[in-house]
C-alpha cells in the first residue's frame, strides 16, 4: 500500500475545504497548517471524519497576538503529523470547539480552558478540570501576564525568596 | 531485637505505587522495575494495590495541592512502619517544578506534617534508574 505524502495531503485538503488555508512543511514527517478561527471546524471536519486521522492532543500557547491553540493530528498510516493551528485574539479569546466532531478534544479544551482562558463556544460542559479548587475561576496561570507573586499573595501561599 | 513487624517488611517489601503530579516518567521508570528485564520480585517486592497491603511507598512527583490531602490520607492508611520513598527529583525537592503556582512542597515535608517520625529514602535522579531504586530499597530496608 502505498503512503500519502504530504504534497498529496495538501492536495486532497484543498479538495475537501475551501476556506483560506496557509501551509508550512517543516520537514517530511510534520505539516504546520494555519487557519482563521472560524474555518476550524469545517477543517476538523475533514481532517478527522473525512481523511480518518487521529487526534493526538491540542496545546494551547500565549503568543503576542493573543492565544494560538494548536491541534495535532497524526496520520498514522502514512507517517506524518499535521498541526493546525489556529489563533484567538487576546481582547476576544473565543474559539469553536472542535468537541462536537472529535469527542476526544472534550478534556483538553476544558484544560486549555481553565489555565489559559480561551472560551471554546460549543462545549458541552466547560469547566474547570485540573485546576486546584482555591484557585479563581478568572485566574490563568499559563498566561504571560499572570503574576505568580501577587497570586501567592493572595492566596497566602509561601512566598520564594 | 528487631520488632516482628520489621523482620517481615526486610523479607519481602510490598511496595504501593502514588503519583503525586509528576512528569509521569518517573512512574514509567517504576513500572520498568517491574517488568522481567529487572524482575524485583525475585527479591520478594512486590506491587500490591492497596495502601493497606504496603510497606513502602513509592512517591514520585511535586505534591500538588490538588493530590496533598490524598497523599496524607494515603499515608496514613499505610501499616506502621513503613517506608516512604521519594522517587526522583521532584518528589525529593520538587525539582523543575519548584516555586510553581500548584506544588505544595516536597513529599517529605508534606507527610511531616502529620507524622514527623516517618522514614524517608530519597532517590534522586529525573529520572532515576531502576537500578538506583533497588539499591535504594534495599538500603532503607537495611537501616529499619
Ligand atoms: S524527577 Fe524528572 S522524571 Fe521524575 S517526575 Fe520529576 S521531572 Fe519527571
Amino acid at each position: 500500500m502505498n503512503r500519502m505524502s504530504i504534497p498529496e495531503f495538501i492536495i486532497e485538503l484543498k479538495k475537501g475545504y475551501s476556506g483560506p488555508l496557509e501551509y508550512q512543511q517543516r520537514s517530511e514527517k510534520r505539516v504546520y497548517i494555519r487557519v482563521p478561527r472560524e474555518n476550524i471546524q469545517d477543517i476538523a471536519f475533514v481532517i478527522f471524519r473525512k481523511m480518518g486521522a487521529k487526534f493526538s492532543i491540542a496545546s494551547g500557547v500565549d503568543v503576542q497576538k493573543g492565544f494560538e491553540v494548536l491541534y495535532h493530528f497524526t496520520f498514522d498510516r502514512d507517517n506524518f503529523i499535521c498541526t493546525v493551528r489556529t489563533l484567538a485574539p487576546r481582547d476576544d479569546p473565543k474559539l469553536d470547539s472542535i468537541a462536537s466532531i472529535v469527542p476526544g478534544a472534550l478534556w483538553i479544551e476544558r484544560e486549555i480552558y481553565e489555565i489559559l482562558g480561551v472560551v471554546f463556544t460549543g462545549h458541552p460542559k466547560l469547566k474547570r478540570l485540573v485546576k486546584a479548587e482555591f484557585i479563581g475561576e478568572h485566574e490563568f496561570p499559563f498566561r504571560k501576564d499572570f503574576d505568580q507573586k501577587k497570586f501567592k499573595e493572595k492566596h497566602k501561599l509561601p512566598i520564594p525568596k | 531485637m528487631p520488632k516482628l513487624s520489621t523482620k517481615w517488611i526486610k523479607k519481602s517489601p510490598w511496595v504501593y505505587h502514588v503519583g503525586t503530579g509528576g512528569c509521569n516518567n518517573c512512574d514509567i521508570e517504576i513500572l520498568d522495575c517491574l517488568t522481567p528485564r529487572f524482575d524485583v520480585e525475585r527479591f520478594g517486592i512486590k506491587l500490591v494495590v492497596s495502601p493497606r497491603h504496603a510497606d513502602v511507598l513509592l512517591v514520585s512527583g511535586p505534591v500538588t495541592y490538588h493530590i496533598k490531602s490524598r497523599l496524607q490520607e494515603v499515608y496514613q492508611q499505610v501499616p506502621k512502619p513503613c517506608v516512604v520513598a521519594c522517587i526522583g527529583a521532584c518528589a525529593c525537592s520538587m525539582g523543575i517544578f519548584k516555586d510553581a503556582y500548584s506544588v505544595a512542597g516536597p513529599v517529605d515535608r508534606v507527610i511531616k506534617e502529620i507524622d514527623p517520625n516517618a522514614i524517608f529514602v530519597y532517590v534522586p535522579g529525573c529520572p532515576p534508574k531502576p537500578e538506583t531504586m533497588i539499591m535504594a530499597l534495599v538500603k532503607a530496608l537495611q537501616k529499619i
